[in-house]
């Protein structure tokens, strides 16, 4: 065991805990919910950054690019940017509609509680998945670093971002995503400053094979289509982004949110590609891949090591927590309370705190036991349901938003049918070994983006001045003057 | 090697676009707003 990194883990644990917990006044719904409608920018643009860079982006991406150099472009970064350009310009008008959920989108442009409960259920299932697979990959680098047993990893790093996160709701999460991304753009941007150290001008030395785009998941023009649909609609589909719309205090913020968090992914992107690129020049062949960061680390310990640990400590926990409170807030507010519409904010408050805690306890439990058990299918669960969120809720989501002739049925075929069409295929070359031209993403995309143009068309839209004014700024109708 | 670069700035330019843009968005509705007060 390393009782070097292990007493950085611990303070880094206080600490989080304490920024999570300290000082919080005794809490309303809206508080816990939406941090009353009332974030400012700074803590708008950390929240939304440390949300952003999870784990996968730390370890996975680095790994990604060792192997595969350009090809991160297409894969990923591409297709994430063309989402934040869509956040930016959904920002004011998601902002404007001074909701709680996601989901009650649904329900305030269509009336419609049928889709707002099936789109909550399809959201609060991949984030328990995300959860699950976040918690085990931040204790598989707790393993290997610090050297304490995994399942003890696990326990810690989700009971402290359970008990943050049930106290304090969005307020503690929003808190702590603040120091979280603070610390992984220190983390990251260290690790690159002693890349340039170790490597000097030839970080700029591309070799051919590393410039290539057609390489790892990509193989052709068709992939690089298929995966800008995956990461641009995963991104601007996600609600942990649109969330933090309905907490800025004002639309400019929601804006400004996404343009100067873009700016800062940006920089950390380009960090991780460039050690990606330059890692192959440091570490011998068989470290490179997923292990070639945290073998960095190692290598260099001291002051990186430990900066390096904490930053993949914070990326995990501050995906996790936003995660795990849109669970909890969700599955109270969308599905729970639909069934008794009397209750108290105080009583509504009591079950969302309830229902957070007891997903996160879940969460755990089903992370331990995959860790247990040696569970490798937990990848392919996220996976599949990353790329439902995808095909069920970004066409349904922005068409309502922005497409006046949307029709409740239209929004609920679009996403019914964009789910059947990714899950069904997926399943049909994954595992039942049929050839289906094309990939996966096509089917969900293309049968939810013609389910909710042709439906919509063929059915009647209601026309209901509030929805009009809500969601289209049109002005109400001026009261009839009548001389006395 | 030159595919890399363009790669590179095409991905710097979008990753910038959505701070320029929400820029310009806010600015205008600022001075729309101001407008509409002065009126």
């Amino acid at each position: 065991m390393n009782y070097g990194y292990l007493t950085v883990l611990v303070v880094y644990l206080i600490v989080v805990l304490g920024v999570g917990v300290w000082g919080l006044k005794r809490e309303s719904y809206d508080g816990y919910t939406v941090a009353e409608h009332n974030v400012g920018l700074p803590l708008s643009v950390g929240s939304f950054f440390a949300t952003y860079i999870s784990s996968a982006t730390v370890v996975g991406f680095v790994g990604y690019t060792t192997l595969n150099g350009a090809a991160i472009f297409p894969t990923y970064f591409w297709g994430f940017a063309l989402g934040w350009i869509t956040l930016t310009l959904a920002a004011a008008r998601m902002r404007g509609l001074g909701l709680r959920t996601v989901p009650s989108l649904f329900q305030a442009r269509h009336k419609s509680s049928g889709l707002r409960a099936i789109s909550a259920a399809v959201i609060v299932v991949a984030f328990v998945f995300s959860v699950m697979t976040q918690l085990v990959a931040g204790s598989i680098v707790l393993n290997v670093v610090v050297g304490i047993p995994q399942v003890v990893a696990l326990v810690l790093l989700a009971v402290v971002l359970t008990i943050y996160t049930v106290m304090g709701g969005l307020v503690a999460v929003i808190r702590t995503d603040f120091l979280q991304g603070g610390l992984i753009l220190v983390a990251v941007l260290s690790a690159f400053a002693v890349v340039v150290a170790n490597v000097g001008g030839d970080l700029f030395r591309i070799e051919a094979d590393q410039s290539n785009l057609f390489q790892g998941s990509i193989t052709s023009p068709v992939d690089v289509i298929a995966f800008l649909l995956i990461a641009w609609g995963g991104v601007a589909a996600q609600p942990y982004y649109l969330h933090r719309f309905f907490a800025a205090k004002d639309a400019f913020t929601a804006r400004q949110m996404i343009g100067v968090g873009a700016l800062l992914a940006t920089i950390v992107y380009l960090a991780i590609m460039f050690i990606g690129m330059a890692l192959p020049q440091l570490l011998p062949s068989d470290q490179l891949g997923d292990s070639a960061m945290i073998a960095f680390g190692l290598d260099q310990g001291g002051i990186l090591g430990s900066l390096l640990l904490i930053g993949i400590v914070c990326a995990v926990q501050s995906t996790v927590d936003s995660a795990l409170h849109l669970a909890g807030v969700y599955t109270t507010e969308d599905i729970i309370v639909r069934f008794r519409s009397t209750m108290t904010e105080d009583t509504k408050l009591f079950l969302a705190r309830s229902v957070t805690a007891i997903l996160g306890v879940v969460c755990m439990g089903g992370a331990i036991y995959f860790v247990i058990s040696g569970g490798e299918f937990i990848v392919t669960l996220l996976n599949l349901w990353l790329g439902t969120l995808s095909s069920a809720i970004l066409i349904p989501l922005y068409g309502s938003l922005l497409w006046r002739r949307a029709t409740a049925l239209g929004a609920l075929c679009s996403s019914v049918g964009g789910f059947l069409g990714y899950f069904t295929t997926l399943m049909l070359t994954e595992y039942g070994g049929v050839q289906v031209p094309g990939h996966p993403i096509f089917y969900g995309f293309g049968i939810s983006l013609a389910a909710m143009v042709v439906i919509s068309l063929v059915t009647k839209p209601v026309s209901d001045p509030e929805v009009n004014r809500i969601f289209f700024g049109d002005a109400e109708e001026p009261n009839q003057v009548t001389s006395p | 090697m030159m595919q890399f670069w363009l790669a590179t700035i095409l991905f710097v330019i979008l990753g910038l676009t959505p701070l320029v843009l929400a820029t310009m968005m806010n600015r205008r509705q600022r001075r729309s707003s101001t407008r509409e007060t002065a009126q």
